[in-house]
């Protein structure tokens, strides 16, 4: 009996172990950084771009606990998709229907091959002003010291 | 008892030779779950069906729609000014990161306005920004737009039967590429919800309850910012004292002035009273920025 519910035990103790292991997660911002301590403005140990796979191991408020190519460090839970993204490979399910997080993964409803089609569809709009808009950047530093000197909260 | 330690000794392996996987496949068991009901009944009720990258993309377009129609002011001191506002204000929103990023420009017109396409490309208009007397204010404006945004409103204002569509023309495909005829498909399906989300941007109007909860959110995004959380309220103020006419603009696509100040006078938000030296200092550098000669 005794042996039984150690055997229960090792059981669910691995079932935790497994469940606490290391989650992958891909960037799905054109690019963002991975930061010593989980805040904004913490100093930056790596920078990432869109798809970059990462493991998460620990979410510490809106933040993760991540490594990427050896290196630790945190990046906000925004800048990250945790679902499994290799939905096709699972088995058994190439015979569903596309669900919503299937589209979603996917991500190529609307896509640069399609504002591509649209654009010579529309010579009229200009994109370039789009891009322009783009363009502007703000320096993490400068936004740190705007903050500051207006008397404002630093997140 | 034998076969108990065995099976004991070899239980650790086969978890760690399953368990990942098998975990995977749980995890995501919700979702084939919802798969087998009715995928475009469910997909119009989504707010968000899609993906940021894809939000990106149809806020791009929305924006060059917009650009159009108006002229961008080419003050890169102002702008720049905006922006620091703006991102100061979103770092503080349940999406502090996007594909794309927060941007924030200046449409040159003198039209009350403003527009949050999705993706987080924020137009204001110089109208606007002349009507606000500070900085605060600027920040309250942006800060319903940047909720926008948040709230995936001009997303939900594409019309179901468009998602439907997608799914249609892309099926479950997860290709990068698509040939010729799908992408002609999806381009056209493209060209419609960009119609959809623009109407409602500068015909239509979000819904009140859209709008209020814009409100609301931004309300909450200045408190943690540390601006002043009263600051939109004083801007609606700020309208109707300067008298600026009913017609046009953001009050064709809002709710009344006087009902978005009732709403807010009645949600009390506790929140520190604001240092009137720096609300002043704020000032300060709002209006430089907006007129440098002064």
């Amino acid at each position: 009996m005794s042996i039984r519910y150690v055997s229960l035990a090792v059981l669910a103790a691995i079932l935790c172990a497994v469940s606490a292991h290391a989650e992958t997660a891909r960037v799905i911002t054109k690019e963002n950084a991975i930061r010593e301590q989980c805040r904004f403005f913490a100093p930056v140990k790596a920078m990432v771009r869109y798809n970059d796979q990462l493991e998460t191991t620990e979410q510490s408020g809106d933040w993760f606990k991540v490594t990427f190519k050896g290196l630790e460090g945190c990046i906000h839970k925004t800048a990250i998709d945790r679902k499994n993204i290799s939905l096709s490979g699972v088995k058994g399910t190439e015979k569903h229907s596309a669900s919503e997080a299937e589209v979603s993964l996917a991500g190529k409803g609307f896509s640069p091959q399609v504002e591509g089609s649209f654009r010579e569809k529309n010579p009229g709009l200009n994109f370039g002003l789009v891009d322009e808009v783009e363009k502007l950047s703000v320096a993490e530093m400068e936004l740190k010291g705007f903050m500051e000197s207006g008397g404002l909260r630093l997140p | 008892m034998k076969k108990l330690s065995l099976t004991l000794f070899l239980v650790p392996f086969v978890l760690l030779a399953g368990c990942a996987e098998s975990i995977k496949v749980l995890a995501s068991a919700p979702e084939y779950i919802d798969t087998a009901v009715n995928v475009a009944g469910k997909l119009s009720k989504a707010i968000k069906p899609i993906a940021d990258e894809e939000e990106y993309y149809i806020g791009r377009a929305v924006a060059a729609k917009i650009l159009s129609s108006y002229n961008l002011l080419q003050d890169p001191a102002l702008t720049g000014y905006v922006n620091l506002v703006g991102r100061t204000v979103a770092l503080r929103s349940e999406r502090p990161f996007l594909y794309g990023g927060y941007h924030f420009a200046v449409l040159d017109t003198s039209e009350i306005n403003a527009f949050a396409c999705p993706g987080g490309i924020i137009f204001i208009t110089r109208g606007m920004l002349e009507i606000a007397s500070g900085e605060d204010e600027l920040a309250a404006v942006l800060a319903h737009e940047i909720a926008h945004v948040n709230h995936y409103d001009g997303i939900a204002s594409i019309k179901s039967a468009r998602w439907t569509a997608v799914l249609t023309a892309v099926g479950s495909s997860a290709a990068k590429q698509y040939g010729s005829e799908e992408v002609s498909q999806l381009a056209a399906i493209f060209d419609g919800a960009i119609d959809d989300v623009v109407k409602t941007l500068v015909v239509k109007g979000y819904s009140r309850s859209k709008e209020y909860a814009a409100d609301e959110a931004g309300r909450m995004y200045l408190a943690k910012a540390g601006y002043d959380p009263a600051a939109l309220k004083e801007f609606l103020n700020n309208f109707i004292r300067k008298g600026k006419s009913t017609e046009g603009g953001i009050l064709k696509t809002h709710p009344a002035t006087a009902e978005r100040i009732d709403k807010l006078m009645a949600n009390k938000l506790t929140a520190e009273k604001p240092d009137t030296a720096l609300v002043a200092f704020r000032t300060g550098r709002f209006l430089a920025a907006l007129n440098p000669s002064r």
